[in-house]
């Protein structure tokens, strides 16, 4: 772990909280009175005017008021985490279809959305008013009359506090804490893994980070609504599309874990067992997807929210889904286990209420326990990859952050392409090896002659063996991938690995000034000055 | 005849100008009320400083001792048009030497032959610091002139000091702001956005400089500022051997230094032949005067260099950074700033004459002849406006049959090239209804104007840049320009039916 890992899992949380906290929460401020359910202030986590009748712990349905949460609030809360999402999901693909997902584009459509929204709801009324634009001029001149009076300016800060401090109640989110605690837990122990290693588990998440990278770059790419929704995290920390996929995943985790609390405790009414049904998918995520949420990960929190939303609005509802699908088109089976869980311990509960009190029991140790499956997980997968050597993940990260882009040529397995991808260029391994050979790399006027001021050359000297090879193309079955399949074959790629190595020995015996920039026991990385 | 020794302490403002310009005695104490409120002089200012119950009570007694002094013939201005077209040349002077300079040394104040990177720094921050202080100029200037215009130098003094610390404040503030995002998101690589932000703080006080002395009307010292920091950077670059970037920053910083020199010793002399003490402002009065002024300044920068910012981030994949210099782009908008400059210099000519007209058919038509005075003025300024389309497009056709005969490979850059050329004529005719309106105390309609039209800028040009090719930017500066010029003169032609009351308001 290095501190720039550090420092790019602090601007992805950023991004990913002001993409999917904040701008949620501006949806919500600015829904109209009705979509806000039956607070009109459209505060979050105000405190409900009356109380409002809800299903709590101890009290049985409608027999009491619940001073906690509001019950419209939180599904008011979900409405508006639904419709930003689905917001930003449509509008990437829509921008990025005529390559116009890019920083500018993407930030015009939040501010179109969210004047929209605000014309809508009426909260534009009062700009159209003259008396109360020069109402707000006359605040502001006095307040520059009076600018040098320090205790002026504090007054109001300290009214303001005091004010916020009455209108919020702590108290409210009682039920609410312990799953915000599990669920911080949650995103750091998923995060454990991806602060250690660069490279990613999953074979998606490669292709994914490259959609992504082409999509902010305005180039065409495959449609993709898993990447989709990252492209505004993307802009907003200044990360690559790599770093980006690599730190989201956790997050997503995170997300996905309150989201099956949320759906548990609505539908039993108990804190305790959506407690128990978060450690439950949170484990379930521990060992489908090592706590690297994968699309159907994601797809399957829209999925949920979808079931929550369906009783307080159908058209919200549908929203929900169609994120969902825009995510991941073909649910499979992991989808079914992530989304059936919460529903399942749900409905057990619904049948059984006895299970609310087993649920509460084992609430604790089912966190404790997915907590440390998180952790230890992604260090025994046994699933998928990796696809390439750590030490290759890291010698490229560090080429892409230390010097100027486009200045230098990476030859490596596709897979590298995904890290590289408009910061500086590629070539594949297969196309090096097929382009040059040894005897004429060995000549003494032989230079390779890319038009780049450094070309590293990145030959395994052990060649990679993993779960993501086969010993034949037959025998990758649903692996198979036409873009990696000349790496996943371990023969070829065996035989490229040599060659490389040999082309290198070869030009490096005729060109002093070839430089060993990364190596260890698996792996060397040449430099080669241009 | 006079008792000096009884006479009460006149405001400056009363006092008939020492220069001997139109000056006549008030008719009644009600016009030496509103001589004095027009100075600002409330009856809170006639209780506070001159010891006053109320400002009608100093009108009173300052009304025999006015009507003894001899009024000043009212002469008519001789100022001719040309002289004037030459007064609005004037403030490309400094543009004209560092021309000059580059021809000679291959470098000037700032540009030259450097990297793309350095450029596209060098760029940021002069781009920057225009849009930054552009702002603060306006408000001084309008506030400033104001002062020094009813001969109380020493306000005038003191506002304009204030304001370019303010400015100086501000120029730190968004330099910082700037800064941050442009290495977060790391815009350009280290070092550059220092570069960048040294030349837009000193710049940006160049030009807080360079203001006073355009305010002064002294662009001949604002000329001889920029000689003086040309000279720096090539005593630096050429004799000592600095690097060229260093040498140009400490230049620019000689040249400001230089017109705050100036700027110092001119307002000390108005203030010394006003005399009098610099009254105290409020700054909630300065905010609410002066609101409008510093948010054309601003958004004029922007609109005029938006579509720079927009050309210069178009993505490429094979980019060295986010931001990248264009270089045709550049020369194509640097000739047509040529034809720009050639058309700017007549709005204050065509202005000064109007308003010399305006008065003129005042006289002519008397009061009970409104509407023929209405229909004279409507008619000069659709003639006015006549002449700046002709000149424009006049100036333009030149410029680019010269750019093309000289046998430069125009057809690289011809989009750039007529965008620019017609982005700058309408932007011409825009200023040209700016100024009236500015002179009729009407900013907010120019506001009103200018903000749309940067918007229409930022959008067509980056629509047009991203989807098509970074060249097209300029397309949007022509739409945001057409729409600046459009929407003016629809407010002014509208105000122009009621000529005499906006007139008469403004005069107040």
């Amino acid at each position: 772990m290095m501190s720039a890992d550090l420092l790019d899992l602090l601007r992805v949380s950023l991004g990913f909280l002001v993409i999917f906290g904040v701008a949620p929460w501006l949806v919500a401020l600015n829904s109209p009175p009705e979509a806000r359910g039956r607070n009109q202030e459209g505060r979050l986590l105000a405190r409900a005017p009356q109380g409002i009748q809800f299903v709590s712990e101890g009290r049985p349905q409608g027999s009491g008021y619940y001073h906690g949460l509001p019950d419209d609030e939180l599904m008011a809360y979900c409405a508006a985490f639904v419709r930003a999402s689905l917001f930003t999901g449509v509008a990437t693909l829509v921008l990025g279809s005529v390559r116009l997902c890019l920083p500018g584009g993407l930030a015009a459509a939040y501010v179109v959305f969210l004047f929209t929204l605000m014309y809508r709801s009426g909260a534009l009324r009062r700009f159209r008013d003259r008396h109360w634009l020069l109402g707000r001029l006359h605040t502001l001149i006095v307040f520059a009359d009076r600018l040098p009076s320090e205790s002026w300016h504090l007054r109001p800060i300290r009214i303001r506090y005091v004010s916020w401090r009455r209108r919020f109640d702590l108290t409210a989110l009682a039920p609410f804490r312990s799953i915000c605690l599990f669920s911080w837990l949650v995103a750091l122990a998923a995060c454990f893994y991806p602060l250690h290693d660069a490279r990613f588990l999953h074979g998606g998440s490669y292709s994914r980070a490259l959609a992504l990278q082409k999509l902010a770059l305005g180039q065409p790419s495959v449609p993709d609504g898993s990447a989709a929704l990252l492209a505004p995290v993307m802009f907003l920390s200044g990360c690559d599309g790599a770093t980006v996929v690599r730190f989201a995943g956790p997050l997503f985790a995170a997300v996905f874990v309150l989201t099956a609390f949320i759906v548990v405790y609505r539908l039993t009414g108990s804190s305790r067992a959506g407690l128990a049904g978060a450690g439950l998918a949170a484990g379930f995520a521990a060992f489908a997807d090592a706590g690297q949420l994968q699309a159907d990960g994601l797809a399957s929190i829209f999925l949920l929210l979808g079931v929550l939303l369906w009783k307080a609005s159908r058209l919200d509802a549908m929203g929900s889904f169609a994120v969902a699908l825009l995510i991941d088109p073909i649910p499979g089976p992991h989808t079914i286990g992530y989304a059936g869980i919460p529903l399942g311990i749900a409905l057990l509960a619904h049948f059984c209420r006895p299970t609310l009190r087993w649920g509460a029991g084992i609430c604790a140790p089912v966190g404790l326990a997915a907590i440390v499956c998180l952790i230890c997980a992604p260090r025994n997968w046994e699933k998928e990859g990796p696809y390439q050597y750590e030490t290759a993940a890291r010698a490229v990260c560090r080429i892409t952050r230390e010097l100027p882009h486009n200045t230098w040529l990476v030859v490596a397995p596709v897979q590298e392409l995904a890290f590289t991808y408009g910061r500086g260029w590629h070539m594949e391994l297969s196309e090096f090896v097929g382009k040059y050979s040894v005897d004429e790399a060995s000549q003494p006027g032989f230079h390779f002659g890319f038009p780049v001021m450094d070309t590293f050359v990145f030959v395994e000297k052990q060649p990679l063996v993993s779960r993501a090879m086969g010993s034949s193309l037959s025998a990758l079955g649903p692996r198979f991938d036409p873009a990696m399949a000349p790496y996943q074959v371990q023969l070829s790629r065996a035989s490229m690995e040599f060659e490389a190595g040999r082309l290198l020995a070869a030009y490096r015996s005729r060109h002093p000034d070839v430089q060993v920039f990364v190596e260890d026991k698996d792996l060397i990385v040449y430099r080669i000055p241009g | 005849m006079k008792n000096w020794s009884r006479r009460p302490a006149l405001p400056s403002c009363l006092e008939p100008p020492c220069d001997g310009s139109p000056w006549a005695p008030p008719l009644d104490s009600f016009d030496v009320v509103v001589r004095l409120e027009t100075a600002g002089i409330t009856d809170a200012v006639a209780q506070r400083e001159y010891g006053y119950r109320d400002a009608w009570s100093l009108a009173e007694v300052c009304l025999p001792w006015l009507r003894m002094f001899p009024a000043s013939d009212k002469r008519e201005s001789r100022q001719s048009a040309l002289l004037e077209y030459l007064k609005g040349l004037s403030f490309a002077l400094p543009l004209v030497i560092c021309c000059l300079a580059m021809v000679l040394f291959r470098f000037s104040l700032w540009g030259g032959d450097v990297s793309p990177q350095l450029a596209v720094a060098v760029g940021l921050g002069t781009v920057s610091s225009f849009v930054t202080t552009g702002g603060v100029v306006q408000a001084m200037a309008r506030r400033g002139l104001f002062f020094l215009s009813v001969r109380d130098g020493a306000t005038g003094e003191a506002v304009c000091w204030k304001w370019v610390c303010a400015g100086a404040v501000w120029l730190a503030v968004c330099g910082l702001a700037l800064l941050a995002p442009c290495r977060f998101y790391q815009w350009l690589p280290a070092p550059f956005d220092w570069i960048a932000f040294a030349f837009h703080l000193s710049l940006g006080l160049l030009w807080l400089a360079t203001g006073i002395l355009h305010m002064l009307e002294r662009s001949l010292w604002s000329a001889a500022g920029s000689v003086a920091g040309i000279g720096a950077v090539v005593l630096l670059h050429s004799a000592w051997r600095v690097p060229l970037i260093g040498a140009q920053i400490t230049g620019i910083a000689v040249a400001a230094a230089f017109a705050f020199a100036a700027s110092f010793l001119l307002l000390r002399a108005r203030r010394r032949a006003n005399g009098g003490r610099p009254r105290s402002l409020s700054p909630a009065r300065d905010l609410y005067l002066t609101w409008p002024h510093f948010l054309f300044g601003t958004l004029y920068f922007l609109l005029i260099f938006a579509d720079r910012l927009l050309a210069w981030t178009v993505p490429d994949v094979a980019a060295a950074s986010t931001m990248q210099f264009r270089g045709d782009y550049e020369t194509a908008l640097d000739l047509a700033l040529i034809g720009f400059v050639l058309q700017v210099g007549g709005v204050r000519a065509s202005t000064f004459t109007f308003f010399r007209n305006l008065v003129r058919a005042q006289k002519q038509h008397g009061i009970g002849a409104r509407t023929g005075f209405l229909r004279d003025m409507r008619q000069a300024y659709a003639r006015n406006t006549a002449g700046f389309v002709l000149c424009g497009a006049a100036v333009s056709a030149c410029v680019y049959l010269t750019v093309w005969r000289l046998g430069t490979p125009v057809h690289e850059w011809s989009v750039t090239l007529l965008g620019a050329l017609a982005g700058g004529s309408l932007t011409v005719i825009g200023l040209w209804n700016a100024s009236i309106l500015f002179r009729l105390s009407l900013p907010v309609d120019v506001v009103a104007a200018i903000a749309p039209a940067v918007a229409v800028d930022l959008f067509i040009g980056y629509l047009l840049s991203r989807l098509g090719s970074y060249q097209y930017a300029v397309v949007g500066f022509s739409a945001g320009a057409g729409y600046f010029a459009a929407v003016t003169t629809r407010s002014l032609w509208q105000r122009l039916q009621s000529l005499d009351y906006y007139y008469a308001g403004s005069s107040v």
